[in-house]
């Protein structure tokens, strides 16, 4: 049984049918990549796996938990980097980083501070972490806000392209805390991203999201094979623009 | 769920007072307005200053066997205009005129010029003695008679000192007449008249204004702000329920209004110099309390109102609206007169609440005379169940819009 379990899975906004019938099953301690292009549906179905808005139709199952119907155990072991998320300009780094331990975490505040600071290390903010993010570049506060999300140490992930914004140094920085937190902590990470070389680093299975529809899972090797395509690029290109089916294939 | 909600009203706190116009408008906004309208009736009163301006009185009052409450009102008069800090510092009583009857008096005015003249009857001492507070209608008992070409300042002034000193011990049963021009328009001065409640409704405006004024910046950097600069949704997927949350900021907001309030005293003590009203320590906790009970109520009513909006533009614009047009309409009626009949529906705005609170736990004597209910505390009562139901509302409307699956679009 997998950490999320989606069957079924339907969202309407009004007449717009946002996600199809989506079937999906993740496991635990794996880094499960998002691929789609805007509007495809991938933010759509992680607020809904967050209990942020509520399928129209279908079961989803989160930690076991209906997250419609009982969000807060799994916000208390799931936390959420959004897309379009920006830090607090009024309060510092630090600041940040701890609002959101001390309310999704129940460790000490001094465990959250050590915490803290070892995730500022990281993704090299060291020096700056007293400063109201105000001051702070736009990659610099979507690094405030990855430490953010991790730091109340959650069993699961949903990163919203986390690095977005980020300088190429920047970027590499959040991969290698990612892969960190994959390896060493064994969490279980839903990333979407544009970026197709963060998929081949990071993710050890792919699902891709066409027009709120799931055309393909599985692992890179598994998608290369199915699909007989060189690389994730030409797979995700030849499924968006419609020259090859996805499930029906 | 005790951490979770500290720590969001600390981290809301923090934020506010790092926000300088959050900071002007709960801290410094306060003492500018009370400055400023202090500021404005200083000038006013020092170009018309009471200074050398004379008011002539006759008393006629016979007294009963032990006092003669005439002469007593007299003293007290001339006692303020030799105390400093009155609005009538310095002004000059001439007691020298006698008349025969009221006809008289008014012929004086009317024909002679002598005018401001303050006519206290014959049966001054036994009309106090034979009022009692279940009387129903008003009971004239002494009449201040002027021009239309008199100082009209002057005159409010005066008007305003006479209040002061019979709404004090002994004279809290008595009423007067005041007759303006010689139209033979009578004003009774009932509590919600014009002129007596001039500084009264001034005061009770100013705070409105401020106590309305004040959680605007707040809220919408708290609600329609979180959605504006992408914070919201982050927040909402906290393990903290919706209402959790609006419980924290709410709670925040209450302290913000709190931090208010210590500057509107401050104000308040600043605006009482310059006009010399020399407002009692109770009077300003009195204008406090209610300043706070309308500033949450602006609160709440202001959540509902940028729950809606999609942006901290708009949601300040229509917060404005809904907000300043009815405050404006209500402070004006507070400081030149009473509601009419009417318009009894204007009760339906809040504010009107707050002010008839503040008029009535200040000066019930006054306005015993003209309750909703028949008593005043029942009144003050009333007025203070209808704000708690009001505010109760607000926040379940606050609470069912902040909780819609649109509010992460909107």
């Amino acid at each position: 049984m997998g950490i999320i379990e989606i069957r079924g899975l339907n969202k309407f906004f009004g007449s717009f049918h946002a996600l199809k019938d989506i079937d999906l099953t993740i496991r635990e301690g794996e880094v499960f990549g998002l691929l789609g292009l805007n509007g495809a549906g991938k933010t759509t179905l992680i607020r809904i796996l967050m209990g942020l808005l509520n399928p129209s139709s279908g079961s989803v199952r989160v930690f076991g938990i209906d997250p419609s119907t009982n969000p807060l155990p799994i916000r208390k072991r799931a936390s959420l980097l959004p897309q379009e998320c920006q830090a607090y300009e009024n309060l510092t780094a630090m600041e940040n980083i701890l609002y959101y331990g001390l309310m999704q975490s129940e460790a000490p505040k001094e465990e959250l501070i050590e915490r803290a600071n070892y995730l500022i290390d990281l993704i090299g903010l060291k020096g700056r972490e007293n400063q109201l993010t105000k001051k702070f570049s736009g990659g610099m506060k979507r690094k405030v806000l990855v430490a953010r999300s991790v730091v109340g140490n959650p069993d699961l992930l949903f990163l919203d392209e986390p690095t977005t914004g980020i300088d190429v140094l920047g970027a590499r920085k959040v991969r290698n805390l990612i892969q960190k937190l994959s390896r060493n902590e064994k969490k279980t990470i839903i990333l979407t991203t544009h970026d197709l070389t963060e998929i081949n680093l990071l993710c050890d299975r792919v699902g891709i999201l066409v027009d709120g529809e799931l055309k393909a899972i599985g692992t890179p090797d598994e998608l290369e094979g199915q699909f007989q395509a060189a690389n994730i690029e030409d797979i995700f290109s030849s499924l968006v623009e419609g020259r090859i089916g996805g499930d029906e294939e | 769920m005790r951490r979770q909600l500290t720590t969001l009203i600390v981290q809301e706190l923090k934020q506010a007072m790092r926000n300088k116009s959050l900071v002007f408008m709960f801290i410094v906004f306060p003492l500018f307005m009370w400055g400023l309208q202090g500021g404005v009736q200083f000038l006013a009163v020092s170009n018309t200053s009471s200074e050398g301006e004379t008011f002539y009185v006759i008393n006629r009052d016979l007294g009963n066997s032990t006092v003669n409450l005439g002469e007593l009102l007299v003293k007290e008069l001339d006692a303020m205009t030799r105390i400093n800090a009155s609005i009538i510092y310095g002004s000059v009583i001439n007691t020298t005129l006698q008349v025969d009857s009221f006809s008289q008096a008014v012929s004086l005015v009317k024909e002679k010029g002598i005018s401001p003249l303050l006519y206290i009857p014959e049966n001054f001492t036994t009309v106090y003695d034979n009022f009692t507070d279940t009387e129903s209608s008003v009971v004239p008992a002494v009449t201040l008679l002027s021009r239309p070409d008199d100082n009209a300042l002057f005159v409010n002034d005066l008007s305003t000192a006479l209040q002061i000193v019979l709404s004090s011990s002994p004279f809290t049963k008595v009423t007067y007449h005041k007759v303006t021009s010689f139209k033979l328009e009578r004003i009774v001065f009932e509590g919600e008249g014009e002129e007596s409640f001039f500084l009264l409704g001034l005061i009770a405006f100013i705070a409105t204004l401020i106590a309305v004024q004040a959680p605007a910046s707040y809220i919408s950097a708290a609600f329609s702000g979180e959605r504006e600069k992408h914070t919201l949704e982050a927040l909402l997927a906290l393990p903290m329920r919706r209402i959790d949350i609006l419980l924290g900021k709410v709670i925040a907001a209450f302290i913000l209004t709190l931090v208010f309030a210590v500057s509107n005293i401050f104000g308040m003590v600043v605006f009482s110099k310059l006009v010399r009203a020399d407002l009692s320590p109770y009077q300003m906790f009195v204008v406090t309390l209610v300043l706070v009970i309308t500033s949450f109520v602006a609160t709440g009513l202001g959540i509902s109102i940028t729950s809606f909006a999609k942006d901290s533009k708009t949601a300040n614009t229509v917060y404005q609206f809904v907000m300043l047009i009815p405050t404006i309409f209500v402070g004006f009626s507070a400081i030149f007169g009473t509601v009419p009949d009417k318009l009894t529906w204007v009760y339906l705005i809040p504010w009107m609440h707050t002010i008839a609170v503040l008029q009535k736990i200040l000066f019930p004597q006054i306005l015993s005379n003209s309750t909703l209910t028949g008593n005043i505390i029942l009144d003050i009562v009333f007025h203070l169940v209808y704000l708690f139901l009001f505010v109760m509302v607000s926040f379940i409307v606050a609470a069912r819009l902040f909780a819609r699956e649109s509010i992460l679009k909107s």
